[in-house]
């Protein structure tokens, strides 16, 4: 017996005709670059292209080579109430590609409820719950046929219970969204068959009591080599940056040589030769000036860089020569126009250069302050041990009361009716409806403070300033835990789980209640947003078609069949809930296939063996004499219903 | 060897899908005793649908007003409120609530 899912895999690519992949061919379905198809549609065929790959591949595997045909009968089971148009496709598939002699349709629920009642006094009423992998039918059987008119089918099967899965353990574990992979689920579907507790009310009361079971611990990479791999990148990242920097020195000092030879040529009193050298150079220089000039900002920086590539602190940068503002002493009527944009320019260079001055000697204050501050601290720590303490951990509280703030005001700030999104609001329209008297003029980039507005008005920006904070913050815990024993069991009380990070479960992956939502869809379609009911509340409504004396003599066989059945404790969960929609004590049966996923088939087996078979085939002069949605009716198929002709005037 | 398509045509049959399949046989006329792959649907569910939390599967006794997802425990709460956003949307796409308010 031949078992394969129907998929085939083809790849994605320019090349017209690569390699198709059939059924247990393809190794791993994962694959990003193939192309996956499978020829049905729910649980109808519709592209009967892919259809033929599989049957081709089906006909290679068992052994046909027959040029050309198919020399044997063939029973395919076909789904419950397939629409003539896909019977007709089928049947041309199989009659005119494969020339088969006899086929013969059959529902799969029917061929296995037929394996499992074999003796004649077994065929009478029953309902037939069939749970397949796109979709569940309730499928009441009369005297032995089915009886298609109350026969109900929900669309949820095996296939969206794995998708159901899927998505709940990457919503869960969002971090490992790619792992959690549709194959993934589908294996934890398979063994959720095998041991999961459907009876869902008991366990649901108290979180605490739920089992926890380390499901799947999907590595692709441990963390140690991710760290390895980190550190690598940041080795290779520095040795770059050093590479560079020498090459850049080299090269500025060979400039720096090429103008100072320039510079002794004009020593030596060589105007001419000194002047051709200038031109000669890449530089525009005019005068002996800017040549200079040139030849000190490169030895600085050639300094600078040395420095770094060594490591130490750069030195500070001193301007060579005060520059020249004389022309701002004369006032403005006694210059010429071309003085007067000189001027200006000088102006400007004044105030740029002051004003840099005064932000380095600020900025050194600040550090030489906060140099003291530490030194202080360190004397105090000293000396005073729990007063230094008290006031690490103020210090501490005041900064995450600030996050706190800040979080909060961020929080504010995005729903409605709260202070702080009513300041932002009036804030935006001020800026936009234009406060400002000036109507033509925009002056709005050129003053720096003008820019802080953004941090108002937008929410995300107001966290750029926390990571010196958060700096600050852990320079200030790590000082506590070495010093604070009362620390620890602060941090630890409210954290809760511990900062040690176990890499292992961190990828472990833990399936506590999902082992029993995810079948409950069965029950519950609504959890996943689909309108219908589900298999109990549909089971009552057909039951409910019947008059009562047929319902009693239903309801005393109900057999279940399909994969989904396999679900542990399913058959318990029907039990109770056919007890709940029952008139008070009256009694009922349930029974399971004995082999429910593969039972389908061996009933058609069965069937195919029977002596019965060719009156119920369609031969191939049938096929073209009556058409390819032509069937003959018997115990396992649909009832054959012709499609109504349109009357053509 | 296929019969379907012309040979040598460059672009392959395009199939019907279950929905063309299912619309087209709606569209024919049948007698009113007639059964259709349509008409087995199963009809809508005439209980109340039940709750149950976005985040742990318990049932659902609250629901956030900003996000709409429903919780069972104050610390489901504080995780909703610092969960993010496409995650949020994933839960609410896998009931099929993304509804966007008018």
């Amino acid at each position: 017996m031949l078992t394969f899912k129907n998929y085939t895999a083809k790849q994605r690519g320019k090349k017209q005709e690569s390699e198709v992949l059939i059924g247990n061919e393809i190794n791993n379905a994962e694959i990003v670059k193939w192309v996956l198809r499978t020829q049905f549609d729910r649980n109808l065929v519709t592209l009967y292209d892919v259809e033929e790959q599989v049957l081709d591949y089906i006909f290679a595997h068992l052994g046909i080579n027959t040029e050309g045909c198919v020399q044997h009968p063939v029973v395919m089971t076909e789904a419950i109430c397939n629409p003539n148009y896909c019977r007709q496709q089928m049947s041309e598939l199989l009659f005119e590609c494969y020339h088969v002699p006899q086929v013969s349709f059959g529902v799969d629920a029917m061929f296995s409820w037929y394996r499992n009642h074999p003796s004649p006094k077994d065929k009478c009423d029953s309902l037939v719950l069939s749970c397949g992998y796109q979709t569940t039918h309730i499928l009441p059987v009369l005297d032995g046929r089915m009886d298609p008119k109350h026969c109900r089918r929900i669309n949820l099967g095996g296939a969206q219970l794995d998708a159901f899965m899927q998505r709940l353990l990457q919503l869960k574990y969002p971090g490992h969204m790619a792992a959690v992979s549709l194959g993934r689920a589908e294996i934890i579907q398979s063994e959720l068959e095998e041991w999961t507790s459907d009876t869902y009310y008991d366990d649901n009361v108290h979180k605490i009591q739920l089992p926890y079971n380390a499901a799947v611990s999907g590595n692709q990479l441990s963390a140690d080599q991710m760290k390895e791999r980190r550190e690598q990148q940041i080795k290779r990242l520095k040795e770059a940056n050093a590479k560079r920097r020498l090459e850049k020195l080299q090269s500025d000092e060979e400039k720096l040589q090429e103008l100072m030879s320039v510079q002794e040529l004009l020593e030596d009193e060589d105007e001419e030769a000194f002047n051709r050298a200038l031109q000669a150079l890449p530089h525009d220089y005019s005068s002996a000036e800017e040549l200079q000039d040139d030849i000190n900002k490169l030895t600085v920086s050639i300094q600078r860089l040395k420095a770094k590539i060594m490591g130490t602190e750069p030195p500070a940068v001193e301007e060579s020569k005060a520059p020249v503002y004389d022309l701002l002493d004369i006032p403005d009527d006694q210059l010429t126009t071309d003085q007067l944009s000189a001027k200006k320019r000088q102006r400007i260079l004044k105030n740029a250069r002051e004003g840099r001055i005064k932000a380095q000697a600020i900025q050194r204050e600040k550090q030489q302050r906060e140099r003291e501050e530490e030194r202080r601290l360190e004397l105090k720590r000293k000396s005073n041990f729990v007063g230094w303490l008290q006031e690490v951990r103020n210090r501490r509280q005041k900064l995450l009361e600030m996050r706190n703030n800040r979080k909060q005001r961020k929080a504010d700030m995005a729903k409605r009716r709260t202070l702080a999104s009513q300041q932002r609001m009036k804030i935006i329209t001020q800026l936009a409806g234009g406060g400002s008297k000036k109507k033509k003029e925009d002056t709005f980039g050129q003053d720096d403070a003008d820019w802080d507005v953004y941090k108002e008005i937008h929410p995300q920006n107001a966290d750029s300033d926390s990571d010196a904070e958060e700096d600050k913050l852990e320079e200030l815990e790590t000082l506590l835990r070495e010093h604070d024993p009362e620390f620890q069991k602060e941090m630890d009380a409210s954290m809760g789980p511990s900062t040690e990070f176990d890499i292992a479960e961190y990828y472990r992956l833990h399936l506590a209640i999902e082992k029993i939502r995810v079948p409950e869809l069965l029950f519950q379609p609504s959890m996943i947003g689909i309108e219908q009911a589900g298999i109990s509340e549909a089971m009552d409504f057909v039951i409910k078609k019947y008059q009562p004396d047929v319902q009693n003599r239903i309801v005393q066989d109900v057999f279940l069949t399909g994969g989904c059945a396999m679900f542990d404790r399913f058959k318990e969960r029907l039990e109770k809930d056919l007890l709940e929609l029952r008139p008070f004590k009256s009694k009922f049966n349930l029974s399971v296939a004995n082999n429910p996923i593969l039972d389908a088939w061996y009933g058609a087996r069965q069937w195919a063996l029977s002596p019965t078979l060719p009156i119920y085939s369609v031969t191939k002069e049938e096929y073209e004499e009556k058409g390819g949605e032509y069937l003959k009716e018997n115990v396992t198929s649909n009832r054959y219903i012709p499609t109504p002709v349109t009357a053509t005037k | 060897h296929s019969i379907k398509g012309a040979a040598g045509s460059k672009k392959t049959r395009v199939w019907k899908n279950l929905k063309q399949i299912v619309a087209a046989e709606r569209s024919m006329a049948w007698k009113p005793d007639d059964v259709t792959y349509g008409s087995i649907d199963a009809p809508p569910s005439f209980k109340p649908a039940k709750k149950y939390s976005d985040l742990s599967g318990l049932p659902a006794l609250y629901t956030d007003p900003e996000t709409k997802l429903r919780y069972t425990t104050p610390e489901e709460y504080s995780r909703i409120r610092v969960m993010p956003s496409d995650v949020v949307t994933g839960c609410l796409a896998l009931r099929k609530a993304t509804a966007i308010v008018p």
